[in-house]
């Protein structure tokens, strides 16, 4: 298959090799875990459980009026409380804290049934029920987005493997670590959508990944592996999607009228889990990377385990960390509270020295054109950057400044070390007051 | 937990290529090869003009910061560029005051009152040039040592000159501009450094062309377009003025329409104009056209189908 390529985008330096040899290792949590009931599409989970229940692994703790996006307990405990906390995005959410009783005494899980016997709209609600949202921050939930492209109608079925943010490894690890569970969600995929090409999409530097896949699906019809040209942000779903396809697309629920339906590779192994475990999910693989972190390397954290027991449990901090991010380092938040929980949508943690991360003062802008010339979505920050000071909004969007993906490739490149990506998110958002 | 807030910082948290200051030093290399020829042919005059320029320009911006209580920008190195840019204007037995001159009215008026880096509307080097040029009409005119300055007239004049003295950097006129063997050199660091990109340049050559094949009067004669190009500042105006991120558009689009308004204005007053520093004031006029070129050239977005990479 040619690939469409797109303009824009920066080919960054990967700082990778930190981690990428690190094999996935299970951290093992004592503390109380925090579960943040987060909305999505309009629903908000609510809590099945109150202050003084006795709680199994397993054990649904919060759910959605109408049967979705649920919660599951990943220790056995002892509920504390249901009470506000902050998550790592600086949001505050209504939050089940369970104290953790050390004992990881499962519950019954749901019966295993063969795919084969699953009907579509089977499958579709039993990842609704186990609330499977995409690993990604602002993640859709998969139950909405298998709906909403219904039985038969899906295309293209794109598994994003790429992993084109610096540092984050976990997706190359879990192609190596876990490929029969990657393999398995390709099955189910397979068996939900059997008449669409189904594409494992592999960044270029991830060789090793690409051999074993290659291997694995080799006697797969309709099932293939893209090489992906590592230019971050090429792991952008809406990048991805137009890189296969060569239609533009502003989100990925737009894609899916189209038949494009996008699926991150973390996503997939926890489909595989609940439709041949019937485990729900309960934890993630994140990076653990950065100069200031003492032992770098790609960890299995359970839900709810907070960020500061994560690096504790890693062997902490050397003297040369100066900040903790939340996400990759182009796109995270800096955590001044590690006291945060692990959620699906949380990447990695980054535990970066000064060296690393420079800080430098915004001087004026130059108007050398290097924003624009990286711009994935064609769009010239320089101006943005400076109708967004004016509050001119007439003037940013007839500049289309709605259409920026906040990627920050503009940021990155600015000579003058201007926050353009900041400015525009800003009145972007500000737009949507009107 | 305020305290902390404080020093938050957004993404992203790596950064990286260049800065502004290592543009300024890329540009200030790329102009060597012809400070360095400037300085083989006029000897001490050259290395006098430039250094006392430079110095004029530092000085002037520091003061300027000083006392209007700005910020500091004289480390941003945009000044030194500014400096050399006019001694290489300057012709070289012009008296070294000039320099002085130019550099304070290009500092100060051109670029400090309007807003700074980024935000003056005219070049500030050929602003200088223009200012100097109407100002001290008989010293600025003299390119030799007492002597004519035959080659411009011959070019506007349209006989034949010598082409191979005007790239060998063997014929008369400003420092800068006399040897096209240097500024292409120069010019060749640049793209390459990725200072620039070529559209300015290429659509500026281009259109050039056209015009002098059209209305030249001569047709297609390999002579007096070869002598059209290498003499009379056109490389330096194309390669060194008019790429000056600031006053050209930022849209790709722009900067091709901005290079094609240059090479007509250039070739109406080579072909029908009188002096052959007439080329500088075309700049300043078509910098005026920047924010109006880059209002109608609005690129598409990626979702609109602008993103195609063909």
């Amino acid at each position: 298959m040619k690939l469409h390529s797109y303009l824009g985008g920066i080919a960054l330096r990967p700082y990778k090799e930190q981690s990428k040899n690190c094999e996935i290792i299970s951290i093992v949590p004592e503390d109380d875990m925090v579960y943040p009931l987060i909305p999505c599409e309009g629903k908000c989970p609510l809590a099945y459980v109150k202050a003084g229940d006795k709680v199994k692994i397993g054990q649904q703790i919060a759910g959605a009026s109408d049967g979705t996006l649920g919660i599951y307990s990943s220790v056995s405990g002892i509920v504390k409380a249901v009470a506000k906390k902050k998550n790592y995005d600086m949001k505050i959410y209504d939050s089940i804290i369970i104290e953790n009783d050390g004992e990881f005494e499962e519950g019954e899980f749901d019966e295993v049934v063969d795919i084969e016997q699953l009907s579509f709209i089977q499958i579709v609600n039993l990842l609704g029920a186990y609330g499977i949202r995409e690993y990604i921050r602002g993640g859709f939930s998969l139950y909405e987005k298998l709906k909403r492209i219904g039985e038969n109608n899906a295309n293209y079925v794109i598994i994003n493997g790429v992993e084109c943010e610096p540092y984050l490894t976990s997706i190359y690890r879990r192609f190596i670590d876990d490929s029969d569970m990657i393999f398995d969600g390709v099955r189910v995929m397979k068996h939900l959508f059997p008449k669409s090409v189904i594409i494992i999409a592999i960044g270029d530097d991830n060789k090793e990944a690409v051999a074993i896949m290659e291997k694995k699906i080799k006697n797969e019809p309709n099932v293939e592996v893209e090489i992906i040209p590592n230019l971050y942000p090429s792991g952008d779903c809406c990048r991805l999607i137009y890189q296969i396809s060569g239609k533009a697309f502003e989100n990925e629920i737009q894609a899916l009228s189209d038949g494009i339906i996008c699926i991150n590779v973390d996503t997939l192994c926890a489909v595989s889990n609940a439709v041949f475990e019937g485990l729900p999910p309960m934890s993630r693989v994140i990076t653990l990377s950065g100069e200031g972190c003492v032992n770098p390397g790609n960890y299995e954290v359970l839900f709810g385990t907070s960020i500061e027991e994560v690096i504790r449990f890693t062997g902490g901090q050397n003297e040369d960390a100066y900040i903790t991010v939340a996400g990759g380092p182009l796109t995270g938040i800096e955590l001044t509270d590690l006291n945060v929980p692990v959620t699906s949508s949380l990447e990695s943690i980054l535990i970066l020295s000064k060296r690393e991360t420079e800080n430098y003062e915004p001087e004026e802008c130059i108007r050398c054109s290097r924003c624009a010339a990286v711009c994935p979505n064609r769009l010239i920050p320089e101006k943005l950057f400076y109708y967004a000071k004016k509050g001119n909004y007439g003037k940013f969007l007839k500049w289309h400044g709605d259409s920026c993906s906040m990627c920050g490739c503009c940021s990155y490149v600015c000579p003058s070390h201007i926050p353009l990506t900041d400015y525009i998110t800003y009145m972007r958002d500000s737009l949507g007051e009107f | 937990m305020q305290e902390k807030l404080k020093n938050i910082r957004s993404s992203p948290y790596i950064s990286g290529g260049d800065t502004s200051v290592s543009i300024m030093i890329k540009i200030i290399i790329s102009l060597l090869p012809i400070v360095c020829f400037a300085v083989y042919k006029y000897k001490l005059n050259a290395v006098f003009h430039i250094f006392i320029t430079v110095l004029a320009c530092i000085f002037v911006e520091y003061l300027f910061c000083f006392i209007t209580k700005k910020r500091n920008t004289v480390k941003d190195g945009s000044a030194v560029v500014t400096g050399i840019l006019i001694a290489l204007l300057l012709p070289a037995y012009a008296p070294y005051y000039m320099g002085v001159i130019g550099g304070v009215f290009a500092i100060v008026v051109v670029k400090k009152l309007c807003g700074g880096i980024g935000k003056y509307i005219i070049n500030p080097s050929a602003a200088a040039k223009c200012f100097l040029f109407l100002s001290f009409p008989t010293v600025m005119r003299v390119y030799s040592n007492g002597a004519a300055d035959l080659s411009v007239k011959n070019l506007i004049d349209g006989k034949n000159i010598d082409t191979l003295s005007l790239i060998v950097g063997d014929s008369v006129g400003s420092m800068g501009e006399v040897c096209a063997a240097a500024l292409l050199i120069g010019a060749i660091i640049l793209v390459v450094s990725g200072v620039i990109d070529v559209y300015i340049p290429a659509s500026y050559t281009i259109s050039f062309l056209i015009m002098l094949i059209i209305f030249g009067g001569r047709g297609f004669d390999a002579g007096y377009i070869a002598a059209q190009f290498a003499g009379g500042g056109f490389l330096f105006v194309a390669w060194f003025i008019a790429t000056d991120y600031t006053t050209a558009p930022i849209t790709y689009k722009g900067q091709v329409i901005y290079g094609i308004l240059l090479g007509i204005f250039t070739a109406m007053v080579r072909i029908w104009g009188h002096r052959n520093e007439d080329i500088y004031f075309i700049v300043l006029i078509v910098n005026l056209f920047t924010p109006f070129i880059e209002d109608i050239t609005i690129p598409k977005p990626f979702i609109l189908g602008g993103g195609k990479n063909v």
